[in-house]
């Protein structure tokens, strides 16, 4: 009995190491294997980090001819096998075979949800196990988790290759550039602020014609090895960024920083040639208003430091408030608020400075800075502040006043009533 | 023995079934091309860094090489005395064969745990002693492109020879390196002399 386990073991073995053309033959036929990997939970509750990896695999293991695992169905077959390892499994070739089958993935996809302001994002990439390449990066954004959920089917159509994702954007005819994106630094925000920022830029310029964007892998390795010289301020300087990206064959650099400054933030990148060691673009965005403005701004920047010119890919807003009248001043338009709504469409991308004015008497003004991205409606909420009640206008007062007034009137009653002489008194003699 | 079997089985397996495993157990090999980096080189006469050098600047260009190139890589640190022996050697190939087209560039591998101060000033001293001229390359932050051709093994001293076109065409390893009859007679294949 062992002498035929042990042939079928060799036969198997032979084909694992002999049989890759026909795999290669047969690749068509045979399911594509997907694994993945723990969603990273950066600031966000863990649960919400489980719930969008439940919905990622359920999704890719929906589509025909793809099988899927995860890496914690991974660590439990390799438990099994120890355990089964331990009862004399290995007397039998299929628990082998079933490890071997879950590690034969040809994709990993690797990910990690964070917050920016209100909204979640959630940045996916896929990684070509045999590679180690990183296929497509994408980044999605959402103020809940269902909406996340709702946007993963078309994140993985796109990550999987069953659909495009569609390139509005490109370099100058023949202009080709391949870059990588050094981690953006953080100044007066959390360093997860900077790392979804960074995210963000990386899938923003990875989407431009023209532009392919290097693994961070790469990058995060890396600077795993100069957390030294990052924590000496290497990458504030240019020297060191060069002395890395040249290390790492790269020949150009995406650097930059995200701050704030009271109730402004800056975000500011460069585009860095590494062989001649200088700045070949700077490009600097800031503004006064909602930290989920950072998504838009941050993308601006990444067309402008490419040199994309988006200036006629209009874009458009669609904002509610929570008071049904008032005026709407968004750069050089005014307009009235409309059913506790203001949209405008067909505006050139860019920073507009917004007020809003309700009833004076009973309201603040409020005022912020905008972005509107290139072919995207910026939708939000507002909530215009209501001033409190003066004093003479609140119940305290009126109530205070209503007991003193009945509280008087009582008392001035009482003191008539005790000092009148009651009718039909007096004293009467008699003789 | 199943047992030993069948987990010997699986093991080769799983790295002979994965290429990228097997690829990365020695480094970069002879028919590989080359891996572009660029690194700092040591400026002999200050005792400090200058500028970048990168392999692109001698080989692997996108235009037609106007002559035949030869570039060998020579990796090797300031603790591994065959590496020391062997520059002297390396050095009069390089004065001898310049004009032919061969360029050496020395590059620094440094130990774990081994500050790259120490290091540098240690290298400095023993390239002066042994009069090497041919650019000698620093990474001050990691060894990941010294790995990346020597193997997770790094063998020292390595040479790696690479043509016009980027191509590694031939990788000497460990005792093979002293066989300087050899390696003039690679030099002299491949430049053509």
């Amino acid at each position: 009995m062992k002498k035929i386990l042990a042939l079928i073991l060799m036969l198997f073995c032979f084909f694992s190491i002999f049989g890759e053309n026909d795999k290669e033959k047969k690749a068509d036929a045979s399911p594509r294997r997907i694994l993945v990997q723990k969603i990273e939970a950066v600031d966000v509750d863990d649960a919400l980090a489980r719930s969008l990896e439940e919905s990622l695999v359920l999704d890719i293991g929906n589509r025909e001819n793809v099988s899927v695992v995860t890496s914690a169905e991974l660590q439990n077959i390799v438990d099994t096998v120890d355990l089964k390892s331990q009862m004399g499994c290995d007397e039998s070739i299929e628990c082998l075979i079933e490890v071997q089958n879950k590690l034969d993935a040809e994709i990993l996809i690797a990910g990690r949800v964070t917050k920016l302001g209100e909204d979640y994002i959630f940045s996916i990439n896929t990684v070509n196990i045999a590679t180690k390449s990183v296929g497509n990066r994408i980044s999605i954004q959402g103020e809940n988790l269902n909406e996340l959920k709702e946007r993963v089917k078309g994140a993985v159509d796109i990550l999987l290759g069953y659909a495009v994702a569609e390139q509005l954007f490109q370099l100058k005819e023949g202009e080709e550039l391949s870059l990588a994106v050094m981690p953006l630094s953080a100044r007066g925000v959390d360093q997860s602020v900077a790392d979804s920022l960074t995210s963000i830029l990386s899938a923003e310029l990875n989407q431009i014609k023209g532009v392919s964007v290097v693994s961070q892998d790469d990058i995060k390795a890396m600077l795993s090895q100069v957390s030294l010289a990052s924590e000496m301020g290497c990458l504030d300087s240019l020297e060191c960024v060069v002395e890395i990206g040249a290390s790492l064959g790269l020949s150009k650099l995406v650097t930059g920083a995200v701050g704030k400054v009271t109730d402004s933030f800056v975000v500011s990148v460069q585009l860095i040639d590494v062989r001649k060691a200088e700045v070949d673009n700077r490009v600097l965005e800031s503004f006064a208003g909602d930290e989920r403005e950072l998504q838009n701004a941050i993308k601006l920047a990444a067309y402008q430091l490419v040199g994309v010119d988006y200036k006629d890919m209009k874009g458009g807003v669609d904002f509610s408030f929570n008071i049904r009248q008032g005026m709407v001043q968004f750069g050089e338009i005014e307009s009235p608020i409309e059913n506790s709504k203001f949209i405008k469409g067909d505006l050139v991308p860019g920073r507009y400075f917004m007020r809003v004015r309700a009833d004076s008497d009973r309201y603040f003004p409020l005022q912020t800075d905008i972005y509107v991205a290139p072919v995207s409606k910026n939708v939000k909420t507002f909530n215009i502040l209501e001033k409190p009640a003066p004093w003479y206008r609140s119940w305290w007062f009126w109530t205070i006043t209503g007991v003193v007034v009945v509280g008087a009137a009582g008392a001035v009653t009482a003191v008539i009533l005790t000092q009148q002489t009651p009718s039909g008194t007096g004293s009467v003699v008699v003789d | 023995m199943f047992k030993a079997l069948s987990l010997t089985v699986l093991f080769v397996a799983m790295f002979v079934s994965t290429p990228v495993f097997a690829n990365e157990k020695g480094g970069l090999r002879k028919g590989d091309s080359m891996v572009d980096f660029g690194m700092r080189r040591a400026d002999l006469e200050k005792g400090q860094l200058s500028g970048l050098v990168w392999l692109s600047d001698f080989v692997g260009k996108k235009e037609a090489p106007l002559k035949k190139q030869l570039l060998i890589l020579s990796f090797f640190a300031n603790w591994c005395p065959p590496c020391i022996e062997e520059m002297p050697f390396l050095q009069k190939m390089y004065t001898k064969y310049k004009d032919k087209g061969l360029m050496i560039l020395g590059i620094s591998f440094r130990a774990e745990g081994e500050v790259f101060k120490d290091a540098f000033e240690k290298s400095l001293k023993i390239l002066k002693e042994k009069g090497v001229t041919y650019p000698v390359l620093f990474d001050r932050f990691t060894n990941r492109n010294q790995l990346l051709y020597l193997g997770p093994k790094a063998v020292l001293p390595c040479l790696v020879f690479i043509d016009s076109n980027g191509k590694i065409v031939e990788k000497i390893q460990g005792e093979d390196s002293h066989d300087f009859k050899k390696i003039e007679q690679i030099i002299l294949k491949r430049l053509g002399g």
